[in-house]
């Protein structure tokens, strides 16, 4: 496991793709990744992180405030800053089973 | 609120009762967690409040078998100042992880494909909480409340100007109404996309009449999910379409949430080569839900509110239309309401007041 400083993003919002649930986060620590921060995030808001078939679902940040999917190797020092607001987006099948 | 916790597990019989397996299960207790938060929203609580309640979860012991053959559990929320509401949840619940534990054992070679067995759900009280792996990234993190408007709204009203479709709705289902318009946006859409599924998010409002304690949505337009992938069978909804349908939402500036998602089965398609006589009573062409569906469902909508609409594109016909909902944190067949354009309005309140007394939730 990494280690990250305790200096962090002051204070992030944080919402599932369709609003429906959200999420207030403060210290972010700075050196953490995106990818890493998404994966705590999942666990945080309870949301699905397996396909049916076991698989890791991938999910994207977008980050508000530049219009962008965030990638998963940036740092959240560089990325983001306080007051940011993240949407969580999967990409996520339906179908199939026939 | 002191509550046991519990282990759980299934215990998979034969016919003759004789003992397969006992193989412990993760319940997924969200969407009885957020049924319960329906509920209390339905009983007035703000948006704000309801959402954020958790629920205490207990087991219901089977009243032949005893502990710990389980014949239910208990979830109950009590916000500060309210009285406890609370509803039992049937086996039913533990029917997906039944399933899997069934898979499994018939992967392992333990049991034979076709082997009759019975599975029952049970619970065990834990004193030490199992070990979970440390976060790479520590988080202080605390639940917002959604952006999630419960407009004031007369029931009987909006069933005066609509007609019931489909299945007839149970009384724990949270009334929906559809505009004629929307399913015809979207019958024309699933025929222009031929062989390929197609779909779209269902946006809209939510509703309570605080005379018959009942939400209800009302579907206002449906977005179509123009960057979704598609074939025959599988319609990946990718983070590109989550940004295009929030960008529509912020366009049309009119408070409407994502009440749920619609899209279609090719079933002309699928059905191509079988027998024209057996294409009306094909399993596929009507209220059929694939595993993927329900995944995408308890992942992007797991309000207890939100609902998937499909739509089938039955050869020699008109497309056809099911709805699925959540009702008591399991996703099921229901019916929903037409808005029709020329419909004369009617009163309609002993309905609604007849919904409101056919729930199964309790307070005291």
């Amino acid at each position: 496991m990494q280690s990250h400083d305790s200096q962090g993003i002051g204070l992030l919002e944080v919402s599932d793709v369709s609003g429906q649930k959200g999420m207030t986060v403060s210290d972010v620590p700075t050196e953490a990744s995106v990818g890493e921060l998404v994966e705590q995030l999942l666990a945080e808001m309870q949301l699905t992180r397996e396909d049916v078939s076991g698989r890791p679902l991938t999910y994207h940040a977008r980050l508000e405030r530049e219009g962008r999917h965030l990638h998963g190797s940036e740092r959240v020092g560089d990325a983001l800053q306080t007051g940011d607001r993240l949407v969580l987006q999967p990409n996520i099948d339906a179908g199939g089973g026939r | 609120m002191t509550v046991p916790r519990y282990s759980y597990a299934v215990h998979v019989l034969r016919e003759d009762d004789s003992a397969v397996a006992q193989v412990p299960i993760e319940v997924d207790w969200e969407p009885a967690r957020e049924w319960m938060r329906f509920l209390a929203l339905r009983r007035g609580h703000a948006p704000a409040e309801a959402f954020a309640l958790d629920s205490a979860i207990e087991p219901l012991w089977h009243a032949e078998r005893g502990a710990p053959y389980l014949a239910g559990f208990r979830a109950r929320v009590a916000a500060d100042g309210s009285a406890e509401l609370w509803h039992d949840f049937k086996t039913g619940y533990f029917a997906a992880p039944a399933r899997a534990v069934s898979a499994r054992l018939v992967a392992e070679g333990t049991l034979r494909e076709g082997d009759r067995i019975r599975c029952l759900p049970v619970a065990f009280p834990r004193d030490v909480e199992p070990a979970s792996a440390a976060p790479t990234v520590r988080l202080n993190a605390r639940p917002a409340a959604p952006s999630m408007p419960v407009h004031a709204g007369a029931l009987g009203d909006l069933l005066g100007r609509s007609v019931a479709h489909g299945r007839a709705q149970d009384g724990d289902d949270t009334p929906l109404f559809v505009p004629r318009t929307v399913l015809d946006e979207a019958g024309a859409l699933a025929g222009a996309a031929e062989a390929k599924e197609t779909g779209g998010i269902l946006v809209g409002h939510l509703h309570r009449d605080a005379a018959v304690a009942q939400v209800f949505a009302e579907v206002t337009a449906q977005i179509p999910a123009t960057h979704a992938e598609a074939d025959r069978a599988r319609l990946s909804f990718t983070a590109q379409v989550w940004t295009d349908v929030r960008a529509a939402l912020a366009l049309r500036d009119r408070g409407e949430i994502m009440l749920g998602w619609w899209h279609s089965h090719p079933v002309r398609e699928w059905c191509k080569d079988c027998p024209e006589e057996k294409r009306p009573d094909c399993a596929l062409a009507a209220d059929f839900f694939s595993e993927h569906d329900r995944a995408l469902h308890r992942t992007v909508f797991p309000r207890a509110y939100s609902v998937a609409l499909v739509v089938n594109d039955v050869a020699l016909d008109a497309p056809t239309f099911s709805l699925f909902g959540w009702r008591s944190g399991l996703i099921a067949p229901r019916g929903f309401h037409v808005l029709e354009p020329d419909r004369p309005e009617a009163a309609c309140t002993g309905v609604s007041n007849a919904a409101a007394t056919a729930r199964t939730d309790h307070v005291r």
